[in-house]
């Protein structure tokens, strides 16, 4: 049996159910008004109540129905939003690849007076092989915590230097050498129980999207700071904003606009709330958008 | 030098692509499709190197821009997607191959080749004319008995394919693959259909049939 409720055959079922109903229903209330002679011994409070049950057992099927038809939306949308995410993961794995294929092809036909060429496409493969890994990493990691078998392993780190490292790992200045990152990750903070990788993760991610909605020339900030209870971990770029439709959706996994395979934010915030944390944005269309991990200090 | 440009918006296949095509062609490049279609109408390249997924417009999209605004460029598409659904639609808006990522320098070389052959092969009529038909191939335009006459962007490259040999019996499978650029042959009755068009259009004694054996263009 399963699922089968959920599917489009309970709509057939209740039509089924719905159409005789409607016309008892209306023979009912006919009944109760007339009261024709064929009624014969049956007192009109016995009619009103028979017509009462059969419109009660109208309206729950209806409002079943409705519901079904609602799951069955959410169920085709989710479905959608999956074939959308396998056409987009191969988009982004095949991006790389192409790039990585195309320049390692190149390096062997290199003649003597290109050899100069080497160097700029040695480094341009080992940034498209940063982003592949860096997908295939979001995609694994997406397993993980669809499955629930996300582990933490905190320790005791400093956040500004765990922010710096994964800056400094991340080749932003191959993958948009036109934007200028500006950070500013000084506070006088204590030591925070983080899993390492996990922060990592999250704060790549949404480096990533910077980068990627940036305009040219834009200019992303890193900021850090703090309250008494948290740290506030702020990506701001000045790319294309979020649309008010598209805000109560950025989390959803597979939800992308375009660019990106829909992952990336989701993973995002799993981790954070895995810190005991919150990830949140402010977002303008056609100014940018500020995305912060905030997180607790005890 | 023959001009190619290529329309791509990811840096790293834009200068290997560049690079690898450079020492033949006059290559020109732009990295969205508005500058794409920009170049195209100004510098007038034999070829485009087109991605389909571009920062401001969708390919196929910026394909029908291209054929409607008149650029005359043969199109090659750089995809990702590898479905057939995605490869005819492509075809079918005027592109003339279709090329899907990864691919090798050896392929895309291969394909610019043959794409260009074909293009030479057509090209080398620009005009028809008889007493009842006149088909002006580069500004796409046909006239029957003096009146316009109206053909499809394929009806007219399958037109010029079949005038350019006239005479010589050309199989369906060779027009597939030289008109629509298919390479693995969909089971298709696309060139029965388009050739029957055409029929209608220009007049049946145009265009005779050899059983199971293909086309010719009669004058």
């Amino acid at each position: 049996m399963g699922t089968w409720w959920k599917e489009k055959r309970l709509d057939v079922y209740l039509t089924a159910v719905i159409i005789p109903s409607i016309i008892l229903g209306v023979l009912a209330l006919w009944a109760l008004i007339t009261k024709p002679d064929w009624l014969g011994s049956f007192s009109s409070i016995s009619v009103f109540v028979s017509s009462m049950i059969i419109f009660g057992l109208l309206l729950i099927l209806f409002i079943g129905s409705y519901l079904s038809t609602r799951d069955v939306q959410r169920q085709t949308e989710l479905a959608r939003l999956k074939s959308d995410f396998v056409s987009a993961v191969s988009h982004e794995l095949k991006t790389p690849l192409t790039s990585i294929r195309l320049l390692a092809e190149r390096l062997v036909k290199l003649t003597p007076e290109e050899i100069e060429k080497s160097k700029e496409y040695h480094q341009l493969i080992l940034t498209q092989s940063y982003c592949l890994s860096h997908l295939i990493n979001n995609i694994l990691d997406f397993s993980k915590l669809e499955e629930g078998k996300q582990a933490y392993k905190f320790e005791k780190l400093d956040l500004a230097k765990l922010i710096s490292d994964s800056i400094r790992d991340y080749p932003v200045n191959f993958l948009r050498p036109d934007c200028r990152l500006e950070t500013n990750l000084t506070g006088d903070l204590p030591l925070l129980y983080l899993d390492k990788e996990a922060i990592s993760r999250a704060f790549t991610n949404l480096l990533d999207n910077a980068l990627k909605f940036s305009p040219p020339g834009g200019v992303i900030k890193i900021n850090m700071r703090r309250s008494e209870k948290e740290v506030w971990l702020e990506v701001i770029d000045q790319g294309a904003g979020i649309d008010e439709k598209e805000k109560k959706r950025v989390f959803e996994r597979f939800y992308h606009t375009g660019k990106g395979t829909g992952l990336g934010l989701t993973i995002a915030r799993h981790l954070v709330e895995g810190h005991n944390g919150r990830l949140e944005f402010e977002s303008e269309k056609g100014k940018g958008s500020n995305f912060k991990i905030i997180l607790p200090l005890k | 030098m023959r001009k190619i440009l290529i329309v791509e918006d990811e840096p790293a296949i834009l200068l290997g692509l560049k690079d690898e095509l450079s020492k033949e062609y006059a290559v020109l490049e732009a990295k969205d499709g508005k500058s794409g279609l920009q170049i195209s109408l100004k510098e007038n390249p034999e070829l485009i190197l087109l991605d389909l997924i571009l920062p401001d417009i969708d390919g196929f999209l910026l394909c029908q821009q291209l054929k409607e605004r008149g650029v005359d460029a043969s199109i090659i598409m750089l995809t990702a997607r590898d479905q057939l659904a995605d490869k005819v639609r492509g075809l079918e808006l005027g592109a003339d191959d279709y090329i899907t990522k990864p691919f090798s320098l050896e392929e895309l070389n291969a394909r610019i080749k043959a794409v260009l052959r074909r293009r030479e092969l057509a090209s080398s009529i620009e005009r028809y004319k008889d007493d009842r038909l006149e088909i002006d191939f580069k500004g796409y335009k046909a006239k029957k008995n003096g009146r316009p006459l109206k053909l499809s962007y394929l009806e007219f490259k399958l037109l010029r394919f079949l005038i350019a040999q006239k005479e010589r019996l050309i199989s369906r499978n060779e027009l597939l693959e030289q008109v629509w650029g298919y390479h693995v042959l969909p089971s298709t009755r696309t060139v029965d259909t388009h050739i029957l068009s055409l029929r209608k259009k220009i007049g049946k004694n145009y265009i005779s049939t050899t059983y199971r054996a293909g086309y010719r263009f009669e004058s």
